[in-house]
């Protein structure tokens, strides 16, 4: 089995700038990446520059061409990328752009502000979540499907509690002690386990008659009562995830084939990038792999996390623990690295799609695995499948939301029609006004919104605004982009579904799925 | 590179990066560092963005594109 060689790729790990303007009055007074100095130059090759300074490790290039004029001599230009970032791109270009985008699986991020209003709409395609840096990590100790080092630990140690020292007895960690409590409250009902918050509780009612007279402090206890809730869980994926496993096989074969045609025909492939492709293999080869180990050693749960928290107990007997679990960590790392080997073999991939480390982390991660799958910009804009119920929802928030994307939206149809914004000239400020009305309209029938949503405020603010950008509402959102940028590159953290729309005028925020 | 050399760049990268690689890790820093990113128009909103990401070293040049400078 030979590796498929991808084709090697220009510019990895750099930035590149598309933009045909020139510097502008108008850009020294919001962008603090040109100077006088730059005034009749390009914009791009003066951003680059200044931004170059910022980090001395980082290199950029510019292109000094408009992105439609790039396109029209390389439809190709974009394919080399990971990552567009469209800024302040009308419609008719931003229609090309997303489109290509979304044929070849770059992940896109439009930004646009206008006045007091910021607009960001993500489109990462199937975008994979491994970590998602959840704030509340549950602990995985396994109490009710203990491990056989564990159990054995508890039958070396701590066969006799009564038999301990009072010292000793204050020590025993908390995870023995939940361990031995499960194990009294199932003698008493049969061998079951307990599930429900009824049961649970009897079980801290038992806790707390090992209280011992003797022992003052009883800190591990206490411990052991308050993990009741986190701990005595079976670690089995939750919906989301098992559905998730469940239809990764599926998945494997399915881009495996796309992956052997594509490498089986001559020239170009017309899918998305051989890297794109890879990337996505490995995500769904580990999600198959764990998922054939959860259904045969995991018997129906997950690989065991191998970290555990901190607990009351001696150091060498918490070192004992840890390592317990650190070993059953990995032998299920191992099973599912088998698993793994085993699909690749199946499926005739090269044997590099997938490193330990990665699938280290991935097994670590597996509980809060998710899959989000991005609508495309052109299914938000199309009548038939733009989702007018969510936006009419949005209409009347108290961020105005709904309105302020209704507005950008007819801005948009307003530049279409005559290259410019609404207000961009002060001498027809107010004969734009009745123009944009119509634009509303227009957009609201569009949008299949039922009524005309009274954006009579706004029409007039939109015109006042002119399609100026202003550097605190820049500011803003390319704060908050940056940040999406960096979920959707890391597949770390649970990016934005799909569009954030900032009201600077108010100062609130609001995200909808359009 | 001499493997001393590549010792003393990761421990300077390390030092340089410190408080964000214990947000996203050696593994995110990497991916970072590997992705290639285009900005369409350098507006007041994307060259914040970019900042942003120049900042914490997301584009470490491997092989820097050429620059295509106004016809």
């Amino acid at each position: 089995m030979t590796p498929t060689p991808s084709p090697p790729r220009a510019g990895i790990g750099s930035f590149t700038i598309v933009d045909g303007a020139t510097v502008t009055q108008a850009d020294l007074g919001n962008n603090f990446f040109v100077d006088e100095d730059c005034l009749g130059k390009s914009r791009a090759a003066s951003v680059t520059q200044l931004l170059q300074e910022l980090n001395e490790h980082v290199s950029g290039s510019y292109v000094a061409e408009d992105i439609s004029q790039v396109l029209d001599s390389r439809p190709e230009y974009l394919n080399s990328f990971n990552l567009v970032i469209a800024t302040q791109l009308p419609s008719k270009e931003l229609t090309k752009v997303a489109t290509i985008c979304a044929e070849r699986k770059i992940q896109l991020i439009v930004l646009h502000t206008y006045g007091f209003m910021g607009y960001i709409r993500l489109m990462l395609n199937e975008h994979h979540v491994v970590e998602s840096h959840p704030d509340h990590p549950f602990p995985d100790l396994r109490v009710l499907a203990p491990p056989p080092a564990l159990l054995e630990f508890a039958r070396q140690r701590y066969a006799d509690l009564s038999i301990l020292s009072t010292a000793e007895y204050a020590h025993v960690p908390y995870v023995v002690l939940l361990l031995k409590a499960v194990e009294q409250w199932a003698a008493a009902n049969g061998g079951a386990l307990p599930s429900t918050y009824k049961q649970k509780k009897e079980v801290g009612v038992l806790l707390e008659q090992f209280r011992r007279a003797d022992v003052q402090s009883d800190v591990n206890i206490d411990e052991a009562k308050g993990a009741i809730n986190t701990t005595l869980n079976m670690p089995k994926p939750s919906s989301s995830v098992a559905a998730l496993l469940k239809g990764a096989r599926a998945r494997v074969s399915q881009l495996a084939a796309e992956m052997h045609k594509a490498s089986s025909a001559s020239g170009d492939d017309a899918g998305c990038s051989p890297a794109v492709r890879k990337q996505q293999l490995s995500f769904w080869l580990m999600a198959a792999s764990v998922g054939a180990f959860v259904e045969a050693e995991g018997k129906g749960m997950l690989p065991v996390l191998g970290t555990i928290p901190d607990m009351t107990a001696h150091t060498e007997t918490y070192v004992a623990l840890q390592n317990i679990y650190l070993e059953q960590a990995q032998h299920d790392l191992n099973a599912v690295q088998a698993h793994l080997q085993q699909l690749v073999t199946d499926e005739s991939l090269p044997g590099d799609l997938v490193n330990t480390g990665a699938l280290k982390r991935f097994c670590k991660n597996a509980h809060s695995l998710q899959v989000i799958n991005y609508r495309t910009i052109a299914e938000e804009s199309a009548p038939e499948t733009s989702r007018a119920s969510v936006l009419s929802g949005a209409l009347d928030d108290e961020a105005s939301s709904g309105a302020l994307y209704v507005m950008l939206r007819a801005a948009q149809a307003f530049y279409a029609g005559r290259s410019r914004w609404p207000g961009f000239n002060d001498s027809e400020v107010e004969s734009d006004v009745s123009m944009l009305k119509q634009c509303v309209t227009e957009v609201t029938k569009e949008l299949n919104l039922s009524s005309t949503p009274m954006l009579e405020d706004l029409v007039s603010e939109f015109c006042r605004w002119g399609g100026a950008e202003m550097h605190n509402i820049g500011s803003v959102m390319g704060g908050i982009a940056s940040q999406e940028a960096i979920k959707a590159v890391t597949n770390q953290y649970i990016p934005l579904n799909n569009t954030f729309i900032f009201n600077g005028a108010s100062g609130t925020t609001s995200a909808l799925e359009l | 590179m001499t493997s001393e050399m590549q010792t003393n760049a990761k421990e300077a990268k390390q030092k340089r990066y410190d408080r964000q690689l214990r947000l996203w890790g050696e593994h995110g820093q990497e991916a970072m560092e590997e992705c290639s990113v285009c900005l369409l128009n350098s507006s007041a909103c994307g060259s914040e963005t970019l900042k942003n990401l120049v900042l914490p070293g997301a584009f470490f040049p491997r092989a820097p594109l050429p620059c295509v400078p106004p016809s």
